[in-house]
């Protein structure tokens, strides 16, 4: 299998997200560099700029942390995470101009090397809220960028899916190391319990909306239903489920999408190959499975993408037995055709 | 249709009404967010320094050169202390004239009447004979324990502007390290400022690297060395205290 670079497709709603955030960004520089200009007439360039790109890429971390909860809360809040990976190549931007400003300014022009500064220079390494703030921030960059370089799905196809996901969970651990950073670092100057209070706050949205969208999945996860003596699974009635729509329930440890489309009934993984991206709350859209991250679509009976895509997820056997949905649990290899069960009119 | 019917994929030309009025409200609400935050940090960042940097205009300042307390240009009204480009102390060739009189390119640093030079390499020059200036020589003022911050002087003075606290922290003692003089900051309680620059023992200029950028309280005897005072310690003498 090979796998190419293709050209970003820029269509009408990539042009407006990109055109916010590029706005949104140099606003929010503009407005932090204007009024510490105006309030500390000794502030020199070099620190609004600074602290300008740091407090912008961690007020961004934030907006992103928080679009993927809030997308499964309220689907409304889609169309902000369909290029949400447009924020992600932002953020690592911003925290990489806020590393390259610092380190000139505090690391640079001196007897040690400017890296070994930050990873070494203060050197108090056992001094509770001494200790050196810089070496998150670096970690954290590190992180930032990587997973900026291999947002683009020519990454995302040629690490699998999995993969590429496991990489990019690391913003979790970016987000902690930057929390570090901050209470460390400008937590610890005179007016610091202001920013720790920021950063609290930061922390209890961030936490608190992924415990909130948790708790779903984690009602749909609970929903198991168990297996008849044939090892088929009773999913309940099939006039509950939507036109066009699915339910998930879980079978095998596995979430299970079963659309209802046309008087059919076709079931596949819930799980979408390209970002696991929660096809369960797709759409049936020109008699494809839609997920609603991206748009990435299959074909209900087969689990694989129309062509030329190449994509293959899971199908799982369904019957219609007197009006109620039966499910065998166990799944079929990817892109396994699966004859959709009739819904009797 | 409800709002939560519609079912929008960012490739789509357009979204639905719904869907867009949602965005918009909150695309608007989400910056104006981050402006208020981006706004409220710089305000509660101030923590800035007052000092000058006359970066980009440097000038040749007369003077003699005295090095037996802290390098310095002695020139009359004024006493500049000396540092070099980067985070490097003065240049070599500055004490190589101690007790003469020169003419150096440099760029002034100044705050709160502490003056600092950033020497040009290589511009030092021979400038007539004889001693300029009030600060050859010194005065022993008694022994004082002074709480306060070390820091240092060419950030502090002017170039960093914050050159102080925690966030210059490793900037400060990069600059130590290249051979600039560790400064004590003490400030009184209405705020003002005295400067008095630190002398430790050749071998003990490393250890007063982890007493940098935090409350210490030092102790030993200080002099009036031209219109600079300079204590002498030790590193036993320089102790570290919780709070300024």
């Amino acid at each position: 299998m090979s796998v190419g670079y293709q050209a970003v497709g820029w269509n009408r709603q990539k042009k407006l997200y990109d055109g916010v955030l590029a706005g949104g960004v140099a606003g929010y520089l503009a407005v932090f560099c204007g009024v510490g200009a105006w309030l500390h007439g000794g502030a020199t360039p070099e620190t609004l700029l600074i602290r300008a790109l740091g407090s912008a890429a961690f007020v961004l971390l934030h907006v992103i942390l928080c679009i993927g909860p809030l997308a499964r809360l309220d689907r409304r809040f889609l169309p902000l995470l369909y290029n949400r990976r447009h924020l992600g190549v932002t953020l690592g931007v911003l925290a990489a101009g806020h590393a390259a400003v610092a380190v000139i300014q505090f690391h640079a022009l001196g007897v040690v090397d400017p890296l070994a500064n930050v990873l070494a220079g203060e050197g108090n390494w056992a001094r509770g809220a001494g200790f050196p703030f810089q070496v998150f921030g670096f970690f954290a960059l590190v992180i930032l960028v990587l997973m900026a370089a291999t947002s683009h799905d020519f990454w995302l196809a040629n690490l699998t899916a999995p993969v590429w996901k496991a990489l990019h969970m690391l913003v979790y651990a970016a987000y902690a190391l930057l929390v570090a950073h901050v209470a460390l670092g400008a937590g610890q100057s005179p007016q610091g319990g202001v920013v720790l209070g920021i950063v609290a706050a930061g922390a209890v949205v961030v936490v608190g909306l992924h415990l909130l969208a948790a708790g779903r999945g984690a009602v749909v996860d609970g929903t198991q239903p168990a297996p008849a003596g044939d090892g088929w699974i009773d999913a309940g009635p099939a006039g509950d489920i939507p036109e066009n729509r699915a339910k998930v329930v879980v079978a095998s440890g596995e979430r299970v999408a079963i659309f209802r489309y046309n008087g059919r009934i076709s079931a596949v993984s819930a799980v979408c190959q390209h970002q696991n991206g929660p096809l369960g709350e797709g759409r049936v859209i020109d008699g494809c499975i839609t997920c609603p991250w991206h748009g990435y679509q299959y074909l209900p009976d087969t689990g694989s993408s129309p062509p030329p895509f190449t994509e293959k997820i899971p199908t799982f056997r369904v019957a219609v037995r007197n009006g109620r949905v039966w499910l065998h649990p166990k799944p079929l290899p990817a892109g396994t055709r699966v004859e959709p069960a009739l819904i009797a009119s | 249709m409800k709002p939560d019917e519609e079912f929008y994929v960012g490739y789509l030309a357009k979204s639905p009404a719904a869907t867009g009025r949602f965005t918009r409200r909150v695309v608007a609400g989400l910056i104006a967010g981050a402006l208020a935050v981006g706004a409220g940090f710089a305000v509660v960042l101030p923590f800035y320094g007052e000092g000058i940097f006359e970066y980009g205009h440097p000038k040749v300042y007369r003077g003699t050169v005295v090095c037996a307390g802290v390098p310095r240009l002695s020139a009359g009204e004024v006493d500049y202390l000396l540092v070099g480009p980067g985070k490097h102390g003065a240049p070599l060739e500055v004490c190589a004239a101690e007790g003469k009189v020169v003419a150096v390119e440099a760029t002034r640093i100044a705050r709160d009447g502490g003056e600092v030079l950033e020497v040009v390499p290589g511009s030092v020059k021979a400038d007539g004979a004889g001693a300029l200036g009030a600060g050859v020589g010194g005065t022993a003022l008694g022994e004082f324990t002074l709480r306060g911050e070390i820091v240092d002087p060419k950030c502090y003075f002017g170039v960093m502007n914050p050159g102080e606290g925690r966030l210059h922290r490793a900037c400060a003692i990069l600059c130590l390290r290249g051979g600039i003089t560790p400064v004590l900051v003490v400030r009184d309680q209405a705020g003002h400022e005295i400067h008095v620059a630190l002398r430790v023992p050749a071998g003990e200029a490393a250890g007063l690297l982890a007493r940098v950028a935090e409350p210490v309280e030092v102790t030993g005897v200080v002099r009036r060395e031209g219109r600079w005072l300079v204590m002498g310690t030790d590193l036993e003498r320089v102790r570290a205290v919780a709070s300024r």
